[in-house]
């Protein structure tokens, strides 16, 4: 009976649903999505009383936690400028001129943290491969920059045969596997657990 | 049935980026640090939903030998949907073994919505915590490699699996443990003997395999009919 419940239940309702977003009517499949946009936004709120408990748990600790109090700090008052609406002048100040920034920040940190994998990478492992690696790597990237009186002839067409021929056919193989992945995936998901 | 499980297991190439990891637990136990798991942006809503449901496969598939070793993974989720699952998988193993009271909410984190922000969050908890060993498996951009460098600075091992190019480009140079595309999904099937993850990985390889000559065999064609000027 247990059994019943803990997985045949569960498994039979998700595989209703699953049938009724994939063949039901689009008024039908609106509401059901509607539902999980709901649910969704739920456990939005519960990852932020998680993420405020982390914190706050991390200043009550010995080690004590100066980023932690500036996390809560920061995420309070940006709660207080967001919560008159996100079409306000203050949500937009806070959109424009922290995330924005931070964020872009961030994204400039990884041209350096992929540049020293790369290095770390000629220091650890110093195989054909990674010689193979770092090679295209520089390439490709020397001949994307456009640099004023020199004929890149050769080495831009050797960058396009890397990219668009050799590059394109490894992604698709690539992600024909995942995709194959994804639906074995997605019926062991579905199915109920039988163990053994 | 059960022989013909171990028959189907037996034929499954090891990928070190999960035949390590429970090594990888013991030594996190025997040093009294933890195995943090990175486990992306990807939620229950969205493109990246079945790659969020691997993953945490393979967290449910690990649970016990971490709560066995008293040595329970910190994780890290990019989108709260994951929240609750993650923490009904280790609560659910604490449980099995009796320790329910060992349990802590905490030990699955939310990081932060957007994908930069995650990784920073997620690197910082590498770059400080009592981490071990990190595993990046999930739904991740190149900004993975923010976490990946935060390991590196350190010296902690790092496993890691991924499906999308871009996030593959960035774990290459950083771990040579890492289960590229679909073998992220091969998971389950590498962390236990059971029959549905072995099943499923077969029928797998038997699809992609006619898939794959049907490529060269119409490539093959398109490069002779070029040769003869059709």
């Amino acid at each position: 009976m247990g059994r019943i419940v803990k997985q045949w239940i569960p498994a039979f309702i998700a595989m209703i649903v699953c049938l009724l977003v994939l063949f039901g009517g689009l008024q039908l499949r609106t509401t059901l999505i509607e539902w999980a946009v709901i649910i969704a936004a739920f456990a939005f709120l519960l990852g932020l009383l998680n993420v405020g408990l982390v914190h706050l748990k991390a200043i009550r600790s010995p080690q004590g936690g100066i980023y932690s109090i500036v996390f809560l700090a920061s995420m309070i008052v940006s709660i207080a400028l967001v919560l008159p609406g996100p079409e306000k002048e203050s949500a937009q100040w806070v959109f424009k001129y922290v995330i924005g920034p931070v964020g872009a920040s961030l994204a400039a940190l990884m041209v350096f943290t992929l540049t020293l994998a790369a290095s770390r990478m000629l220091h650890v492992r110093r195989d054909w491969r990674t010689w193979l690696f770092i090679l295209t790597a520089i390439i490709v990237l020397v001949s994307s920059i456009p640099l004023l009186g020199l004929n890149w002839g050769v080495i831009s067409g050797f960058r396009a045969f890397v990219v668009n021929v050799l590059g394109m056919a490894g992604m698709r193989g690539l992600l024909l596997g995942v995709v194959l992945g994804t639906v074995m995936t997605a019926i062991r998901t579905l199915w109920p657990r039988g163990e053994s | 049935m059960k022989s013909r499980g171990r028959s189907l297991h037996s034929k499954i190439r090891p990928l070190s980026a999960f035949q390590n990891l429970k090594h990888e637990i013991g030594r996190a136990a025997e040093s009294g640090g933890t195995v943090h798991i990175a486990m992306g942006n990807g939620g229950l809503v969205g493109d990246e939903a079945i790659t969020s449901f691997a993953v945490l496969e393979a967290v449910a598939e690990m649970a016990d030998t971490a709560v066995l070793y008293n040595a329970p993974p910190v994780i890290t989720v990019g989108d709260p949907t994951l929240l609750p699952l993650a923490q009904d998988i280790l609560r659910e193993a604490y449980e099995r073994h009796g320790l329910t009271k060992r349990y802590n909410t905490n030990q699955v984190r939310f990081v932060a919505p957007s994908p930069v922000a995650y990784a920073a969050g997620a690197a910082n908890l590498t770059a400080t915590g009592e981490v071990t060993t990190t595993l990046m498996m999930g739904a991740f951009g190149p900004e993975v490699s923010l976490i990946a460098d935060a390991s590196a600075r350190r010296d902690l091992n790092q496993l890691a699996a991924a499906a999308a190019p871009n996030a593959i480009a960035a774990l290459y140079p950083a771990t040579d443990q890492l289960a590229m595309g679909e073998e992220m999904y091969a998971a389950g099937a590498q962390l236990t003997n059971k029959i549905r993850y072995t099943v499923s990985l077969q029928v797998q390889d038997w699809f992609l395999r006619p898939l794959l000559a049907i490529i060269i065999g119409i490539i093959a064609l398109l490069g002779l009919a070029g040769l003869w000027g059709f």
